[in-house]
């Protein structure tokens, strides 16, 4: 450490904005090929509101969005052709905090949206240390997706 | 640039929180995935729920067949235990590691980042994050007590930051809860020292400066105790 830090040192609470911030690691495209080497794919229509994906090398891909207290969260959920989790991407991760989070129609705006049609939200801010940003919402939507595989899908 | 030195970032669900990896390099992809492996095997190890992790060993009182970075961890907690004089302790919470196995787990994915050739980069889990490269990178704090507001603590290369705002914390010499400030940020050399000293400073604020100083790390205190 040396003074690499001189901002932080003598004002630190003096510099704040915001925190209302998106960002995109993949699209659905990306994430096949990130999941899935080099295989296509066939849309399965579902009534869910979850988009699934059969990979012709095998296996199955889910695409679904969480929706937390500040922020909605889609990711994608690969299956190995007997159930198993083969991997988890995150897709998209959008937060808002403060009057638009209490506000229904920051809510609203997402209801319909899917991955391939981004949120233009303020900024997007690479470096943010805080409070731990909780999974929890994404480990409850795998678990609902498994559910999903093991009564329509395992048949097949 | 060419496709194959590409910057990319990805998040995936790993120690309870996500973990996001950035990387600016040749074969960008196949660095990440390496560090994705490393956090994996941190969470495979010192997981404090999955029955089969190394916590599980250790409160069964079984020290053989540590993965050796569990024993690495443990390590530095006892070196930092004995600096605080006990304000960080993982054996009085029942071995929990999650005070310092993030911080490590930033560290070990960092690694293997820059092992892997990687130019630039950053792994960020949950808000301990460490960064790398030769261009200057701002760095913000979801300020504790206010996670509406970011605070932008100031412009690095290489650093790592971590952050605690629990309102909860328990003080292991007194076995019961503290009143302490809305969170504490420390930066220091290695993100798994600045996340283990967040709890001692949270618990005496009054002493963070001190505290933080003994390890070459900086800290920040939010709210007043």
């Amino acid at each position: 450490m040396d003074a690499r830090w001189p901002v932080f040192l003598f004002a630190p609470a003096a510099l704040t904005l915001p925190s209302a911030h998106a960002t995109v690691y993949l699209s659905i495209e990306q994430a096949q090929q990130a999941l899935f080497a080099s295989a296509s794919f066939t849309p399965l229509a579902r009534a869910g509101r979850e988009r699934l994906w059969r990979a012709s090398t095998g296996g199955w891909l889910f695409v679904d969005q969480v929706l937390g207290k500040h922020e909605l969260i889609t990711y994608a959920l690969a299956l190995e052709p007997d159930g198993r989790v083969r991997g988890i991407e995150i897709l998209e991760y959008r937060e808002s905090h403060g009057g638009e989070v209490r506000n229904a129609s920051w809510r609203a705006q997402f209801v319909g949206k899917t991955a391939g049609d981004p949120l233009k939200l303020d900024r997007d801010i690479s470096n943010i240390s805080g409070a731990t940003l909780s999974c929890r919402h994404v480990t409850d939507g795998v678990k609902r997706l498994l559910d999903i595989y093991e009564r329509e899908l395992r048949s097949h | 640039m060419s496709a194959n030195c590409a910057r990319i970032r990805r998040a995936r669900p790993l120690l309870g929180t996500l973990v996001e990896i950035r990387g600016q390099g040749a074969n960008a992809e196949r660095a990440l995935e390496r560090a994705f492996r490393a956090i994996g095997r941190v969470h495979r190890a010192m997981s404090a729920q999955e029955s089969t992790s190394d916590i599980a060993r250790l409160r069964a009182g079984r020290r053989a067949g540590l993965d050796p970075w569990t024993r690495r961890v443990l390590e530095r907690a006892e070196e930092i235990r004995i600096a605080t004089e006990g304000l960080f302790d993982c054996l009085a919470c029942d071995f929990a590691l999650d005070g310092i196995a993030k911080g490590f787990a930033v560290d070990r994915a960092t690694e293997e980042l820059q092992a892997a050739g990687m130019k630039a980069g950053a792994v960020n889990a949950g808000g301990d994050l460490r960064l790398f490269g030769t261009e200057l990178q701002d760095v913000y704090v979801r300020a504790p007590g206010a996670e509406q507001r970011l605070v932008d603590i100031g412009r690095t290369r290489d650093a790592a930051v971590a952050t605690s705002g629990s309102a909860l914390l328990i003080d292991p010499r007194r076995a019961r809860h503290m009143r302490v400030p809305a969170g504490v940020t420390v930066i220091a050399a290695d993100c798994m020292t600045a996340d283990a000293l967040t709890k001692p400073c949270m618990l005496d604020p009054g002493r963070a400066r001190e505290i933080a100083a003994q390890f070459g790390a900086h800290v920040l205190v939010f709210g007043a105790p």
